[in-house]
């Protein structure tokens, strides 16, 4: 007969009585007595049973199958150490038949006839149960160290471990902060819910902050994922038991508050916006606005860098239009809707109605002036209350000169702060006539206006002005585009342009936007009109 | 009616109409133009507070604003 030797320990550390050497011993003594010649010897170390996926094991059945017909025995010590599994046990036993291989148990009978299968069945199973009764022994101390408060393995980056990897030593205590990288995760986790940034942002931050330097690698955003993630509870104080998914107080030190937390579990749902989109981007104000002539989608905007800087171009971004790829400089797109706009004015026959607007709305935000003016009168009342106090330190030697030099500067300083604000809001509060000016003259040049506008104002002017946006022909330029129903293009001022290049004196009704603006009804008028 | 009470001390639809003195706008178009005007107003109201802002701030620090002015043009 010729057979192999497989022999198993599930870790370098097991025990005398199954340690690889005595298990060898014990099978070459089997296979002496059976007068078995023994082909090969397989040791399989540090390799559970749980699973037939084990290197050696598999190397022996691979053996098996290529010496088929020559072999005759799978010699192990024990049943345990072939599978701690019924299924991989039979089924692997069925493939070494077909191969002409028979198990052989050094200290157990099994075989091929009906009591010796019976055997090798209970065996099988009392394997499996061992194995079942260990693993929920294991699980059982690791649900009683969660319990208690203690994080049974591995703690997240930011904690030491306590006792890790320490044989026959178990965690008796939880895992104490890392004071180097303790506060740098702890920074990031505060900061997440308030920057909005994407986790990208995060482990850049991270970087600049020292983590690279500290772990000696650069922090991926995989790594804060995982601690924006699955760490998350643990750095919140909670410890989770995966088993049964309940909660508990850890004993660790936490990083986070658990509102702080859940927060974070917020941004990351997307109930709260995460990063701060900028939907208009200052530099392409137009973008959004200017649709493409071609495929009727809004252009967009890219700022290639070629020789000496980058380079701001406006572009149709449909694939499928014969427009893509055709870039208009921002320059040329922008001054040419500059000129557009200089066409448009509000119809003058709605003018009352834009007073009148203008008057309620000012009054409107007038009541919060008002308010703001009493808070300045009444904090100017303390500090000038402050700064006689001072005075009268000085005079019984409380203060000395410096001191007193210092405190009087200080709240000075202060008072003639807050009287400008005061006289501020007081100006704001009552000049309504001055703002009426102010509102009339913005409209009257709609193109100079636009230019000045601060950039999150223009895409609310823009929408206002196209509320369906302006086709742009890089020929023709700007085609003709639905307007807001207040405003209209105003050809009268395309005419003056022309009257004035023919240096023909102006016939009359063709004066400028700016006084026919400032025609209409007075403040007065208008409030009386409107209080009917 | 519901959408005239979107923005408080709001110019009513009659009150428009009055200033309008077009007897032939419908309700929804006067409605449009008080909203687009109201608009309007908003925006102009937010950059007239901008840039009373930016002179307070100017006449609060002048010698900051002169520092920045400088570096900038350096």
């Amino acid at each position: 007969m010729r057979g192999i030797i497989y022999t198993r320990v599930s870790s370098d550390e097991q025990v005398k009585g199954t340690s690889l050497e005595f298990q060898e011993e014990l099978c070459r003594k089997y296979c002496e007595q059976k007068s078995i010649e023994v082909l090969a010897i397989f040791k399989e170390e540090g390799a559970s049973a749980k699973t037939a996926d084990r290197a050696e094991f598999l190397r022996a059945i691979e053996f098996c199958r290529k010496n088929k017909g020559k072999l005759d025995a799978f010699v192990v010590a024990k049943v345990d150490r072939f599978a701690r599994n019924t299924e991989d046990h039979f089924y692997v036993r069925k493939i070494l038949l077909d191969y002409g291989v028979t198990l052989h148990s050094v200290t157990e009978p099994i075989g091929n006839n009906p009591a010796e299968k019976f055997v090798e069945t209970v065996l099988a199973g009392s394997s499996e149960f061992d194995n079942a009764i260990r693993k929920q022994r294991c699980t059982d101390g690791m649900i009683k160290r969660i319990n208690q408060g203690i994080y049974p393995w591995k703690p997240p980056v930011g904690y030491k471990c306590a006792n890790f990897k320490k044989r026959g030593e178990k965690k008796s205590e939880p895992d104490p902060p890392d004071d180097t990288i303790f506060p740098l995760i702890q920074r990031a986790l505060k900061e997440y819910p308030k920057r909005r940034c994407t986790q990208v942002e995060l482990a850049r931050l991270l970087d600049e902050w020292g983590l690279k330097e500290i772990r000696g690698r650069k922090t991926t955003p995989q790594f804060v994922d995982r601690m924006l993630g699955k760490h998350l509870k643990f750095y919140a104080g909670l410890l989770e038991n995966p088993w049964t998914g309940e909660e508990t107080e850890g004993q660790h030190i936490e990083m986070i508050t658990q509102e702080e937390m859940h927060m974070i579990q917020l941004v990351r749902a997307g109930r709260i916006n995460s990063a701060k989109h900028d939907r208009y981007n200052p530099n392409f104000p137009l973008r959004r606005t200017v649709i493409c002539v071609s495929c009727n989608r809004p252009l967009t905007g890219s700022a290639p860098r070629g020789n000496g800087g980058k380079y701001f171009y406006y572009h149709c971004h449909n694939k499928e239009c014969s427009l893509f790829g055709k870039s208009i400089p921002k320059e040329t797109l922008e001054n040419k809707f500059l000129e557009y706009l200089e066409k448009i004015t509000p119809k003058e026959k709605f003018l009352n109605v834009f007073k009148a607007t203008v008057l309620d709305l000012w009054q409107e935000k007038g009541k919060r002036f008002e308010s703001e003016a009493a808070k300045y009168e009444k904090r100017l009342e303390m500090l000038q209350a402050k700064r006689k106090r001072i005075f009268e330190m000085r005079e019984d030697g409380s203060y000395d000169k410096e001191e007193f030099q210092e405190r009087k500067e200080e709240v000075e300083n202060e008072i003639a702060a807050v009287k400008i604000s005061l006289s501020e809001s007081r100006i704001e509060q009552f000049d309504i006539e001055g703002s009426l000016t102010y509102a009339t003259n913005f409209i009257s040049n709609l193109g100079r206006q636009w230019f000045d506008l601060p950039p999150q104002l223009r895409p609310r002017f823009q929408q206002l002005i196209f509320p369906e946006g302006i086709p742009y022909d890089r020929v023709k330029g700007f085609g003709t585009a639905k307007l807001g129903l207040i405003f209209n293009l105003n050809r009268q001022f395309l005419r003056r342009k022309f009257v004035k290049k023919s240096q023909v004196v102006d016939p009359a009704g063709l004066e400028p936007a700016i006084s026919r603006m400032q025609t209409g009804c007075s403040a007065a008028e208008l409030r009386a009109l409107v209080h009917l | 009616m519901a959408s005239e009470n979107k923005f408080i001390n709001m110019l009513s639809i009659e009150q428009t109409k009055k200033l309008l003195k077009d007897p032939n706008i419908s309700d929804k178009e006067i409605e449009e133009i008080r909203d687009g005007f109201r608009m309007l107003a908003e925006i102009i109201f937010e950059k007239w507070q901008q840039e009373k802002q930016t002179k307070r701030v100017q006449k609060l620090y002048p010698q900051k604003e002169a520092l920045c002015k400088k570096e900038l043009s350096l």
